[in-house]
């Protein structure tokens, strides 16, 4: 094996990390503060890319103003769903799942309706190649790692840093103890849905150039957020980032050494996890 | 008005009465019965491409058969209605919609779906209650001596293969390996069966081969491996349209300078939209072309119809769907009953049916056991400058 075939498995490597976290981080955000496996997850990455191609495709939007307005309509879906839908069974385990599935093939259903079967496309913003010590990449992948690492560090320092992101620290700590001390838990709660649905439509609308478009991509991709949080740790931010790259990496030299059972990698992966730190990586136990 | 004229029109009148209410009724207008036909396919999850394409192309025969006031069997004449189930690309999904079409719908005919796993779920069921099932799919094993009530309606990798390999090594002699992308299932399994021999028997050497998950999106981590193995052709048959021309623009991107190639057919529009103009320069496949080269008349007629109900832009993949009504309806007239015995008998001893392709036969006796499979022509073409040429035309043999 040559170093640039060895730096060229690296980098797609980080490449799929990147993009695992970006849709692993908000799944991974609801679980930590609300203690919702929200499946729906997948179906806001779905409706992220399908905004940015409607806004850049039919409405002639710029790109960098699609990815923005993409976030803020998915951001206000992601509230909308949590006051109708999840809000009346909060503390309750069992009929949030249930909704959440229901919710995310409701959502599948309706995209299919609207949107059509077919796989559509968002024209890249960049174009061309880069080498990286002979390895190769494309303008636009090397735009979306930059965009996903800000966007990863913007969260970590908000959710560190901020008094609304202490709070939802607070709230997932020990809900009863932060709403004795003033923090308003539904409120918490509505920002944080609004700020993990933002992440899922920022990971389509980054998503959608590199890739394409269609009604089906939320499945796979919230199984693919589980497998990452599984690993990384319910709940923890910094798990999901290192979940995800794991996978990546995992993904990228598996697939060039191992070939066809590369997919069940990822899974081998969980169940070593579960065996010796059911918690996951960063998780608590 | 005189006493005699008056008189006349009161015993017209009367006459005119009496003979309304004690003449025997005229025979009534003959009144189109309806013919309720099962249609199984994938109208969501990952197959809905092909789904949708066929419940496309059979509505447009539909309505072109109703509209001209049904189709004729027997003595009685017959409207189409088609119950339309989703199988999800899913067996159990398939089989619950099979239950539901015989059980409750009472249907005799189902056209059937695009997954091998949903028809291998359904024969089941049609087969011991002698239901016509009209299907499509690639594994060979859909087919058999003990499935006489399943016919397969469209040209699978094998028929395709047999046309367009030799094809390949006849217009670009230079190239001389080739590696394969296929999806990893049933499907993907199946036809990279049928891609390696054919490569083999037409001494291509395979010098990588790999299965993907559905679903995958980023692949440069398995065509970073297959571009270092130097294949001159690649052949990604299994894919659906989508992922054929993400793997097209990912492998120009990594810099990969050889050709690419599928059997199956595809939105030239689409596929180039996804894959750049540039990147899906030469690209070869098994499209159709409705208004270039090799169209018969009821190509243009369909490419009309097709206009009439969904407008344009014209779908390209949905031809191939038209075959089945183009068979089964000639099939039922011929029969002249609804007994699925004797329409089965019928396509069976048929010599040639009048389809969208122009005349086709069933065959198959040699390779599948059962003369069950459609033979339809294989057409060739290239993608120059975002534009399908059509490349090229043949009939696969298929004893």
């Amino acid at each position: 094996m040559t170093f640039s075939f060895f730096v060229q498995v690296l980098v797609n490597g980080l490449m799929l990390g990147l993009t695992y976290v970006l849709i692993a981080s908000g799944f991974s955000l609801i679980y930590g503060i609300m203690r919702l496996l929200n499946f729906a997850h997948g179906e806001f990455y779905m409706l992220g890319a399908f905004a940015t191609y409607l806004l850049c495709e039919h409405l002639g939007v710029h790109y960098f103003t699609a990815l923005a307005l993409s976030m803020v309509i998915i951001g206000i879906l992601g509230v909308l769903v949590y006051h109708f839908f999840f809000r009346p069974f909060r503390d309750e385990h069992d009929p949030s799942l249930v909704i959440a599935l229901g919710i995310a093939m409701l959502i599948g259903g309706l995209a299919l309706i609207i949107f059509g079967e077919k796989d559509k496309s968002v024209a890249p913003v960049f174009s061309g190649v880069i080498q990286v010590w002979g390895a190769t990449l494309s303008r636009e992948r090397v735009a979306v790692i930059v965009v996903a690492i800000l966007m990863m560090a913007a969260l970590t320092l908000y959710i560190k840093f901020s008094k609304t992101g202490q709070a939802m620290r607070a709230v997932a700590q020990d809900r009863e103890a932060a709403a004795l001390q003033g923090i308003g838990v539904d409120s918490t709660f509505t920002l944080c849905m609004g700020i993990s649905s933002a992440l899922a439509g920022a990971a389509g609308a980054l998503l959608a150039p590199l890739f394409y478009v269609n009604p089906f991509l939320g499945m796979h991709a919230v199984l693919k957020a589980l497998v990452v949080v599984v690993i990384g740790g319910l709940g923890s931010i910094p798990g999901a980032i290192v979940g995800g790259l794991l996978l990546g990496f995992v993904e990228s030299f598996g697939n060039t050494f191992l070939g066809d059972i590369t997919e069940m990698l990822g899974f081998v992966m969980v169940m070593i996890v579960l065996l010796f730190r059911p918690q996951g990586l960063f998780g608590h136990g | 008005m005189s006493q005699f004229g008056k008189a006349f029109w009161i015993r017209l009148a009367i006459l005119t009465l009496v003979g309304i209410f004690t003449l025997p009724p005229l025979s009534p207008p003959a009144v189109a019965k309806d013919l309720k036909i099962g249609a199984i396919f994938p109208l969501s999850g990952r197959g809905a491409t092909w789904g949708m394409a066929a419940q496309k192309a059979i509505t447009v025969k539909q309505k072109e058969v109703n509209a001209k006031g049904g189709i004729k069997v027997g003595g009685d004449t017959y409207k189409l209605e088609i119950l339309w189930e989703d199988d999800k690309y899913n067996a159990a999904a398939g089989r619950m919609a099979a239950e539901k079409l015989v059980n409750r719908d009472r249907v005799k005919f189902i056209l059937g779906s695009q997954s091998s796993a949903v028809i291998l779920a359904v024969q089941p069921i049609t087969e011991p209650g002698k239901i016509l099932f009209l299907v499509n799919s690639y594994a060979k094993e859909v087919l058999s001596p003990d499935k006489p009530y399943t016919f397969r309606m469209v040209l699978t990798s094998n028929e395709i293969l047999q046309g367009m390999y030799p094809w390949m090594s006849k217009t670009y002699p230079e190239l001389k390996a080739v590696a394969f992308i296929e999806p990893n299932d049933a499907s993907g399994w199946s036809i990279e069966k049928d891609c390696r021999r054919m490569a083999e028997q037409n001494k291509y050497q395979v010098i990588f081969s790999q299965f993907y998950e559905r679903g995958t999106s980023d692949f440069y981590p398995l065509l970073n491996k297959m571009i270092a193995a130097k294949p001159d052709f690649v052949d990604f048959s299994g894919a659906p349209p989508g992922d054929q021309a993400l793997i097209v623009k990912q492998m120009r991107e990594l810099g990969y300078k050889g050709k690419t190639f599928s059997s199956t057919t595809m939105d030239p529009a689409e596929f180039c939209k996804i894959a750049g103009v540039q990147n899906a320069e030469g690209h070869i496949s098994n499209t159709h072309d409705l208004l270039g080269a090799y169209t018969t008349e009821g190509q243009k007629k369909y490419y009309d119809g097709y206009i009439a109900v969904y407008g344009k832009p014209f779908d390209p993949v949905t031809p191939k769907y038209q075959v089945y009504l183009d068979v089964l309806l000639q099939a039922l007239e011929k029969a002249g009953t609804l007994d699925t015995t004797k329409v089965m008998e019928t396509m069976e001893k048929t010599e040639e049916w009048q389809t969208i392709f122009g005349p086709s036969k069933f065959g198959g006796k040699e390779h599948y056991g059962i003369k069950r499979q459609i033979v339809t022509p294989v057409y060739i073409s290239e993608i120059s400058q975002g534009n399908l040429i059509n490349r090229g035309t043949m009939m696969p043999v298929l004893p």
